[in-house]
């Protein structure tokens, strides 16, 4: 298990949540996430996870409860610092459709990059140019070299995942959110991505916050959260 | 500049519903120009029906009606002038030439006009000068020679050395047929899309020598009446800025039934009795142009369904909900541009490649042209509204972002 540090990635405290005119989601979730920890959400379909991303990502505003983001509490942002934070700080990745079908795979890795100055940076001060950032994350994912200029509506749903992690872990954001994004590949596969994401989280310092419906992946992970049992709670 | 290549990336991944409303954008813009410039086009034409002319000088009256039985050959020219005026009038210093007009007879509906040699040197069509398509002008004025001009040859499927006889009459009145006195075609007229093609010209002397044998006597010239009236004179000066000074010598001669009239001035007038029929043409462009605006607002309503994920994936990069607004306006505004661009390069094709028809069988003058001032004014109300018109499905795909979160329904 990777070392906890004394600041939070996320801190979610006595998170509630509903749909209008819906009965609770949630009642009280709290939980932490740090920097470099590998944390899993689980639970069956419908449970609110994909919601929960969203209260996360500050997309969504909880009905009750505190999420805070690297010391910053989400619900005194207004709704532009809160996007600025989420492109900066975040990365997102997908069960599936997670590209930008008409652009190539070079722009889709590298659109962070171009919407946000803070992750350009990082990239450049790890890596020296965008190519060499592009090259780096394209081969520990095990996408070849002449896929750079391809459209990304021509890959595989497997190369489409690894794009996707590419871009969400370009210019070292300080956490990435996977909403079930092994689900849609066979199990040999699956288990090859999550070692692909771990490696790239330690190396980067990532927190990493995955959602999966399939218990059999907590092993992988240094802790998780069962929505289900904290839904009925 | 990454939302512009992103707006233009997505559009382009579209372009089979964007093509189309790219056409249906230009054909809209190519009709609102259309009409625009027709419309000024038509009117400068107008105007510039008979050109060169300074003065036209009839009988005291209405000044539309001599302009309209003088230039444009319609109504009924009653009332005269003497012809001796002609002297009087080149007598004053700053008249530089005198041609007589002299109306009453027809040829099968078509007007004949009694004038002189001068009248082919010295008027104008549309600011260009007369030009003679086959044969001569007429030369000799004791000679029964007529040109045509070319809408009458063109109709009638006359030709040179032809031999006509002229009625006595003009319109659907009844006629007394000059046929013992056929006129000799010596030349045609090239189009010049002004009431000049529809007429035909012979001398003053054989006008007046054609009523001289009304009563069956034999037609010669040496017979002819030294009272003889024309209906109008049109005028040159040697300076179009002494044009009110030679009004008023001309009104200081002692005919005092005279009205001397500025061509422009009255063609002016007659053109704003079309005022209506003018605005309910730009009134119908208008209208093609808002259905074309509803249409490019619905396909961008339409298309926002599929474009959900696409959203979803920008919002979850960090794109900030005015971004959403911008690249939904940005799509707007790019098929909007194109499609004025595209609409204009029609219009100036369509003019290209008609401009001479437009000219001789519409009378219209259209050439390439940027557009003026109106024309970018409508052109920017034009976008304006497209864009305010956007802003619908920009503020609901704006909306259905924050609705739908990071993860809207699959595709």
């Amino acid at each position: 298990m990777t070392a906890l540090q004394s600041t939070p990635a996320i801190r979610a405290v006595d998170l509630s949540f509903a749909w209008p005119k819906q009965k609770p989601l949630y009642a009280n979730v709290s939980f932490e996430l740090y920097p470099g920890e590998k944390y899993l959400i689980t639970g069956p379909s419908g449970c609110g996870k994909s919601t929960l991303l969203n209260l996360l990502a500050g997309v969504v505003k909880p009905s009750a409860g505190e999420i805070w983001v690297l010391d910053r509490r989400l619900q005194t942002l207004s709704q532009t610092a809160t996007d600025q934070l989420r492109g900066e700080q975040m990365g997102f990745i997908f069960q599936q459709f997670n590209l930008l079908p008409y652009l190539s795979v070079r722009d889709n890795i590298l659109l962070p990059a171009h919407l946000f100055a803070k992750r350009k940076a990082a990239a450049l001060a790890q890596f020296g140019s965008l190519d060499d950032a592009l090259r780096y994350y394209m081969n520990h994912l095990g996408l070849s070299a002449d896929l750079e200029n391809q459209a990304a509506h021509r890959l595989s749903i497997g190369q489409q995942q690894r794009v996707a992690a590419a871009r969400a872990f370009l210019g070292s954001p300080s956490i990435v959110i996977a909403d079930e994004p092994t689900s849609s590949l066979d199990e040999g596969n699956q288990t090859q991505l999550l070692k692909l994401f771990f490696a790239l989280a330690d190396e980067q310092q990532t927190a990493l916050l995955m959602v999966s419906h399939d218990p059999r992946l907590c092993s992988y992970f240094d802790r998780q959260l069962q929505l289900a049992e904290v839904s009925q709670s | 500049m990454i939302w512009l290549h992103l707006a233009i990336q997505s559009a382009l991944a579209r372009k089979g519903a964007l093509l189309i409303m790219v056409l249906s954008t230009a054909i809209s813009v190519a009709i609102l120009l259309g009409v625009l410039k027709v419309r000024d086009d038509a009117k400068t034409s107008f105007s510039n029906a008979i050109s060169g002319v300074d003065l036209v000088l009839g009988s005291k009256g209405s000044p539309a009606e001599l302009i309209l039985y003088s230039v444009f050959h319609l109504g009924k020219p009653t009332n005269t002038i003497p012809a001796s005026l002609e002297k009087d009038i080149t007598a004053i210093p700053l008249v530089d030439w005198i041609v007589p007009i002299q109306l009453g007879d027809s040829y099968r509906n078509y007007p004949v006009v009694g004038t002189s040699t001068a009248f082919f040197e010295r008027v104008r069509a549309q600011g260009r000068p007369l030009v003679i398509q086959a044969g001569k002008a007429l030369t000799d004025p004791t000679s029964f020679d007529v040109v045509l001009g070319s809408r009458v040859a063109k109709s009638l499927g006359l030709t040179l050395s032809n031999q006509i006889a002229i009625a006595h009459g003009s319109g659907s009145g009844p006629k007394k047929d000059h046929s013992d006195s056929p006129f000799k075609v010596v030349g045609i007229l090239a189009a010049t899309g002004t009431p000049i093609d529809q007429a035909l010209y012979i001398s003053t002397q054989a006008f007046d020598a054609l009523h001289d044998i009304q009563d069956g006597g034999q037609l010669q010239f040496a017979k002819l009446d030294p009272n003889s009236r024309v209906n109008a004179f049109f005028i040159g000066l040697k300076s179009r800025a002494s044009i009110f000074s030679a009004r008023r010598q001309i009104d200081d001669l002692k005919n005092a039934n005279l009205m001397a009239v500025m061509p422009g001035v009255a063609l002016d007038d007659l053109w704003s009795t079309m005022e209506v029929a003018e605005n309910a043409l730009i009134l119908i462009a208008y209208g093609v142009l808002l259905t074309t605006i509803l249409g490019i607002t619905a396909t961008l309503l339409i298309a926002l369904d599929n474009r959900r994920r696409e959203l979803a994936i920008l919002r979850a990069i960090g794109a900030k909900p005015f971004q959403i607004l911008f690249f939904i306006l940005a799509e707007a505004f790019l098929v909007c541009m194109i499609g004025i661009l595209a609409g204009w390069a029609l219009l100036q094709a369509l003019i290209a490649m008609y401009a001479d028809q437009l000219r001789t069988e519409w009378g219209v003058v259209s050439s390439f042209g940027f557009p003026n001032t109106a024309d970018l004014t409508s052109l920017l109300i034009v976008l304006f509204t497209v864009l305010l018109f956007a802003t619908i499905p920009a503020a609901k795909a704006y909306k259905m972002a924050l609705h739908d979160g990071l993860n809207p329904p699959s595709p």
